[in-house]
């Protein structure tokens, strides 16, 4: 399943086929991807959406200086250097 | 440098007749920025547009694009600037949309739908001094609802939204007591003409039989009986402030709704009119945007009726299809007579003082004058106190 907005794309699927059942979540645009347990999940339902800012905050992981993050990645196969 | 004209606004508006400079010159057009939309209280949008925590929409007040949001957290609707900190782009593009938190595109500042600055991208580049807590969306100084209508005014300071409604409180105290919620569709057109126009047509009870005979007519074949105008039903009013009534309003003492509901048009000026002609069409608000002196953008919103079955409401939709919006048999002419009023205005020679004037004399001298509450009022659905409503409104405002 696609769930798509103005700011983001991603690709959502139940993965049953672990030890495990997971819930897989693909960046469309990256194809990053996160596979989330249900303890996670319950996790995730107990907070207020408010608590989710650090996740939101591309300088603490997507974007964080230093890191070989995902806009460099993306640009390597056209040789510039940002 | 622009200097700002100096209005003689007792040339521009007279008591039952308006300059026609009003409608297309666009120096005044820039004074009804600053001075009526930038100013004082402007109909935003409605909270069943936004049901569920995430939701928002981008709209404008005025030339202004803000945001509205509903909160996921504690439901509670805010309204924002939609504009970047950083570098000034506007953040949401969609004019509907479900997101907690907002990416500007450009660069990657990301807000939240509270407005604070969340996080941009490789921040340490910005050094200790960066304060993000400053740098939120900017909020729009004063928002306030009534009856899950919402009004926002950019100035901090002026009459309170409870003082600007006045007594268009209680025309939106009897369409709100019938437990009608916004669809979520709408329609949205543009005409070539300017925005005031819209405000006048909603509340004209005299056009009817002449613009829209072609409707009538059908009318008349589908039922077999004739489709009479009474010039002596219902009542037009100026509710003061700017707002008014056509037909038959709650303003009667003794008013009670009849059992098809009720009868009636009410415009909050200055840009949200609703149709609640119950008896005959299903409700729906019209929200005014002005894009220019001669360019203007509505948005229709039908109504449906809460807790009624799928057909109830399909019904409603169709029958409202029938005579509003693109493809309705009538909404098409009211455009066609603005873009013509646009064109026929161009007519008028600024030196002759003496025919440029747009009339709205119908009933002036017939007005009967309630001080106590101030009301005015035209027996029958055809006097024009309605419109005079909007330029004794306006004339006041655009002095201040």
């Amino acid at each position: 399943m696609i769930l798509k907005s103005e700011f983001a794309a991603v690709e959502v699927e139940v993965q049953e086929n672990g030890r495990g059942p997971r819930l897989m979540i693909r960046d469309a645009r990256t194809d990053q991807t996160i596979f989330l347990d249900p303890l996670e999940l319950e996790c995730l339902a107990w907070r207020k959406h408010y608590d989710l800012r650090p996740f939101l905050d591309p300088s603490q992981g997507r974007w964080q200086d230093g890191l070989d993050d995902d806009l460099p990645r993306m640009l390597k196969g056209v040789n510039v250097d940002l | 440098m622009v200097t700002k004209p100096k209005l003689d606004l007792d040339e521009l508006v007279q008591e039952g007749r308006v300059n026609s400079r009003v409608y297309n010159d666009p120096a005044i057009f820039e004074m009804e920025m600053e001075k009526i939309f930038h100013r004082t209280w402007v109909y935003v949008g409605h909270e069943s547009e936004l049901p569920d925590g995430g939701d928002y929409k981008s709209t404008f007040i005025g030339r202004r694009p803000v945001i509205l949001s509903r909160s996921s957290d504690d439901g509670q609707i805010h309204a924002f600037f939609n504009r970047c900190r950083h570098r000034g782009s506007t953040v949401c593009q969609q004019e509907y949309g479900n997101s907690n938190y907002f990416r500007c595109a450009y660069h990657g500042w990301v807000y939240n739908n509270h407005g604070d600055l969340v996080g941009v991208p490789f921040e340490e580049g910005y050094g200790n001094d960066f304060d993000k807590d400053k740098i939120g969306l900017m909020r729009v100084p004063r928002v306030g609802s009534y009856r899950g209508f919402i009004f926002a005014s950019v100035s901090p300071e002026g009459h309170s939204l409870d003082e600007h409604l006045g007594n268009a409180k209680l025309g939106l105290d009897f369409i709100t007591s019938q437990d009608l919620v916004l669809g979520r569709g709408h329609h949205k057109f543009f005409f070539n003409g300017n925005w005031k126009l819209q405000m006048e047509n909603t509340v004209d009870g005299y056009h009817v039989g002449t613009l829209h005979k072609a409707y009538f007519e059908i009318v008349e074949r589908r039922t077999g009986r004739p489709v009479m105008m009474n010039a002596d039903a219902g009542r037009t009013r100026d509710l003061g402030n700017g707002h008014n009534t056509l037909a038959d309003d709650p303003y009667d003492p003794g008013f009670q709704v009849g059992p098809m509901g009720l009868n009636f048009n009410l415009g909050i000026f200055p840009n949200i009119d609703i149709l609640a002609l119950e008896t005959m069409l299903p409700t729906q608000i019209r929200h005014i945007r002005p894009i220019a002196v001669n360019r203007t953008e509505v948005t229709l919103h039908p109504l449906l009726k809460k807790g009624a079955s799928p057909e109830v409401n399909f019904d409603r939709l169709r029958r409202y299809e029938e005579f509003y919006g693109p493809g309705g048999f009538a909404s098409p002419d009211d455009w066609e007579i603005f873009s013509r009023i646009n064109n026929g205005l161009q007519a008028d020679n600024e030196d002759d003082k003496e025919n440029h004037w747009v009339l709205h004399l119908r009933g002036l001298d017939t007005e009967e004058v309630d001080d106590e509450r101030g009301i005015r009022t035209n027996r029958g659905g055809f006097g024009e106190a309605s419109q005079r409503a909007i330029y004794r409104h306006w004339k006041q405002v655009m002095s201040e």
